[in-house]
């Protein structure tokens, strides 16, 4: 049976790792460095770090950020997210010591180059991104570039089952940065064939526990809540109740 | 005299963790595609985040696939990953493609869309010899692969369970050891794993 993950994420806005609330308002937290390296030592499974500035139309990846975040040294696999646009930056931020890449408006503006970052990586280092949102008894899909919804009958994704991609991140897009405010009828509706790690107002046990009982989810992110205290990923591991699971690990000091 | 690794850069793969990994193990490392600079290394360490058809494509153009098809006998290898897949003889990852054929094997998918993503332990063989593998029975190690290596029991060391798959984790032939998870994202397990794996087979203790 596989083991499930709890991923450590970290919101970058303006280079500064942020407490976000539903991509709207922003808190900062400090360096996204640091925040990084915490996260690496109290043994979160992965670390995704997604930068807000670098979804926008026509940016870049943000290299200087990478090249701070992986100086640290991590021995915990890390994710980057925003502005990658073709494979030759892809290629880049895996060279840098960046395991997994997460993509998101490129599969809709250019699925051909989804497929030449795909040939390039692999299929295993690249994560679909899906920011959504339940509203009225449906599933609305929300596109960051003209910030729209549409509804997800609608919007033709049924290229998500594809094997360009290993995962797909489902961000619920409206609680993301509450507490605990998940809305579990997104994983719920949502039938995508493959795995699922959830994202977005995730922060108490409670649901963490009954979301990583569906078999379809693969993988919980946690963002703001992990800022709060010391140790927060053992913390949190340690109220897990499920046996496919990487026990908490506290990583010595050197 | 400290020995040198040698990370061969064939354009797939985090090569800047591992470097940065060895070097706070306190090892010398460097990474580099040529030739001339990579046969002065002690140890040659086959890095991987890529898909197989991109690799031996990169191998082949830049000619390190003749060069590593004619070291391994001379100088130990540490092929990582996708690293690691690349010693098999074919690979059926986007294509049939030709590996180094240095452990005879091949790289199939493990089931059309299934990946094995995350931390799993590794499983001693009954048979295996190797007490230095031993101390990382039941151990949490970062696997992330969709494809993986199917060879020979006897070149299999240990072995790790996904869903419905027992796939190889760690194989060996002679001074060639390959590891399908990725030990330099492996935390402190991998760390120890790698000082363990680079003495054992630079020094052979």
């Amino acid at each position: 049976m596989e083991n499930k993950r709890i991923i450590g994420t970290v919101i970058i806005k303006e280079n500064w790792a942020v407490q976000s609330f539903g991509y709207k308002n922003y808190l900062p937290i400090g360096k996204p460095e640091l925040v990084v390296e915490n996260l690496n030592w109290w043994g979160a499974d992965e670390i995704l770090v997604i930068d807000t500035d670098s979804t926008k139309e026509n940016s870049k990846p943000n290299y200087g950020m990478i090249e701070k975040i992986v100086s640290k040294n991590l021995s915990t696999p890390l994710i980057y997210s925003g502005g990658i646009h073709d494979k030759d930056q892809a290629k880049k931020i895996i060279g840098m010591g960046v395991e997994r890449i997460c993509l998101e408006s490129l599969l809709y503006s250019n699925y051909l180059e989804v497929e030449n970052i795909s040939e390039a990586i692999g299929s295993q280092a690249v994560i679909i991104s899906v920011p959504l949102i339940y509203e009225n008894g449906k599933i609305l899909y929300f596109n960051y570039i003209n910030k729209k919804k549409y509804d997800l009958k609608d919007h033709n994704l049924h290229f998500l089952d594809s094997n360009l991609f290993s995962e797909i991140l489902i961000i619920d897009k409206k609680n993301e940065g509450g507490n605990n405010t998940f809305d579990m009828r997104i994983q719920e509706k949502v039938l995508f064939k493959k795995k699922i790690i959830v994202f977005g107002g995730i922060s108490r046990a409670d649901k963490i526990n009954r979301l990583l009982k569906k078999n379809r989810i693969s993988a919980i992110a946690i963002g703001n809540s992990l800022n709060y205290s010391e140790i927060s990923i053992q913390n949190i591991k340690k109220k897990i109740k499920i046996n496919n699971f990487r026990k908490p690990f506290f990583n010595e000091y050197e | 005299m400290k020995p040198y690794l040698g990370i061969v850069n064939y354009g797939c793969g985090n090569v800047n963790s591992l470097k940065s990994i060895l070097s706070s193990l306190n090892f010398n490392c460097y990474e580099s595609r040529s030739i001339k600079k990579l046969q002065a290394a002690d140890l040659l360490i086959l890095p991987g985040v890529g898909s197989y058809s991109h690799a031996t494509k990169n191998l082949r153009i830049s000619g390190l696939d003749k060069f590593l098809k004619k070291i391994y006998k001379k100088k130990p290898i540490l092929g990582i990953c996708l690293g690691m897949q690349l010693l098999a003889s074919i690979g059926y990852e986007k294509g049939k493609n030709k590996g180094l054929n240095i452990i005879p094997g091949k790289v199939i998918n493990l089931k059309r869309g299934k990946f094995n993503i995350g931390w799993n332990t590794l499983k001693c063989k009954k048979t295996n010899k190797v007490d230095k593998f031993k101390e990382f029975e039941n151990k949490f190690f970062y696997f992330n692969h969709g494809y993986y290596y199917l060879t020979l029991e006897k070149y299999v060391y240990m072995k790790s369970s996904t869903g419905d798959y027992s796939i190889p984790a760690i194989i060996k032939k002679n001074n060639i050891i390959g590891v399908q998870f990725h030990p330099e994202k492996s935390q402190l397990n991998g760390k120890k794993f790698l000082k363990t794996i680079i003495n054992e087979l630079i020094y052979g203790k």
